[in-house]
């Protein structure tokens, strides 16, 4: 029996196989059976040495250690590894024994998960080495946040991650309402520029009612009328208030 | 420019001279041969789009959180929220920014406690304290 402690208990502290026992996922259904056969023979192929009453109540990291090896493939081929991180950070959450134990090396390997999921798709302005210095004011965020009125209480920590997603959000379309003024020959990124890049882009659908509210581009010359019409905007303005101005006078007097 | 509308609100908008320094840091770095400048118009429909995107990932953290029966929104519901959202491709430094930030949060703490630091013993802190405690009282009779 010390052998078998010495040998398995601390080579895998993943609870996972045992964790799709109570799973209600289809998945557990044919995986179940499977652990009981698949136990024997890798066991009898084990040197160890363990008496076979512990058999019926094996740590659980026992079979999980065994189990993937050699009858994973055959049974559960693609689906295996996202049931095993499921199960995985359900574990992380919601098991009761050492939580505080349980919790620094989960996160971390959910982490590591994370990483390989999402590898492939570089994080926006990581290829064109764009670096931002400025950071939102975190506190303005945090009120954005719960503006909302079903957003209850925030972790210290949370804004600080919304920073970083909006400051790769406004990376994305920045970079994106450029490359439109661009492929226009406008040397000046216009509503109507950031409009057409988010239209263009799927994943900017949810800015679809605030876009919506910018009238489209103008085709011709459009550089040229664009300073114009800013320009002008600005002077009748100015001049608005100049006759406001001289009218109060006027009243006064 | 102020005649524009935030959502009603202008605290809740981003401080745009904020913005405009990070568009402009971002062109930088984007476009070295040609500058491109962004328009006034351009940039406060970013300031909108840049709300709307808090909202809608604060929206789905706070439902992902409310599925989790958990109370605080974590950085976990957030990391989940962008996945669920389409942006995955942010999650990864979106958790480097929070782990740094905790670890300086961590830091911060263990600053705070100072009595730790000083290396002294109860004692001997005791001491020192009852010393400026006969210094202040010394100072003070001898004043006026």
């Amino acid at each position: 029996m010390d052998d078998f402690e010495g040998s398995y208990a601390p080579q895998s502290p993943d609870l996972s196989g045992f964790q799709t026992f109570d799973d209600p996922d289809p998945f557990s259904a044919p995986y179940y059976p499977p652990q009981q056969t698949s136990y024997q023979p890798s066991y009898l192929q084990q040197p160890s040495n363990h008496d076979p009453f512990s058999f019926d109540q094996p740590p659980p990291q026992h079979q999980q250690q065994i189990f993937p090896n050699q009858y994973q493939p055959p049974i559960m081929p693609p689906t295996n590894g996202k049931a095993k991180s499921r199960a995985k950070s359900e574990e992380d959450e919601f098991t009761p024994e050492a939580p505080a134990k349980a919790k620094g090396p989960g996160r971390k390997s959910k982490k590591q998960k994370v990483e390989e999921e999402v590898c492939a798709k570089p994080a926006p302005g990581v290829e064109e080495g764009i670096e931002v210095k400025t950071k939102f004011p975190v506190a303005r965020i945090k009120r954005i946040m719960q503006a909302d009125e079903d957003v209850g209480k925030v972790a210290q920590v949370t804004p600080t991650a919304v920073s970083k997603a909006l400051e790769l959000f406004m990376i994305s379309v920045v970079t994106k309402a450029a490359n439109e003024a661009r492929a226009k020959q406008s040397k000046r990124v216009t509503a109507a520029h950031l409009k057409q890049a988010v239209v263009k882009d799927d994943q900017l659908d949810f800015l679809a009612d605030i876009i919506s509210r910018v009238p489209d581009a103008p085709t011709a010359s459009k550089k040229e009328k664009e300073e114009e019409s800013e320009e002008g905007g600005e002077g009748k303005r100015k001049k608005k208030g100049g006759i406001k101005r001289k009218k109060k006078d006027d009243d006064d007097f | 420019m102020s005649d524009r509308d935030f959502g009603g609100n202008d605290d809740l908008s981003l401080p745009k001279a904020t913005v405009q320094k990070i568009i402009t840091e971002i062109l930088a770095t984007n476009d070295s041969e040609s500058s491109i400048t962004f328009a006034r118009d351009a940039r406060d429909l970013l300031i909108d789009c840049c709300v709307e995107f808090i909202t809608l990932i604060s929206s789905e953290a706070n439902e992902i959180a409310e599925r989790e029966a958990k109370k605080t929104i974590a950085t976990e519901h957030i990391d989940k929220a962008l996945k669920e959202l389409g942006f995955p491709e942010y999650v990864r430094e979106v958790l480097a920014s929070a782990g740094e930030m905790k670890e300086s949060l961590k830091t911060r703490e263990k600053k705070t406690s100072k009595m730790d630091q000083s290396g002294l013993t109860q004692e001997e802190l005791l001491q020192q304290q009852q010393e400026l405690f006969a210094s202040a009282t010394s100072k003070f009779n001898q004043g006026p």
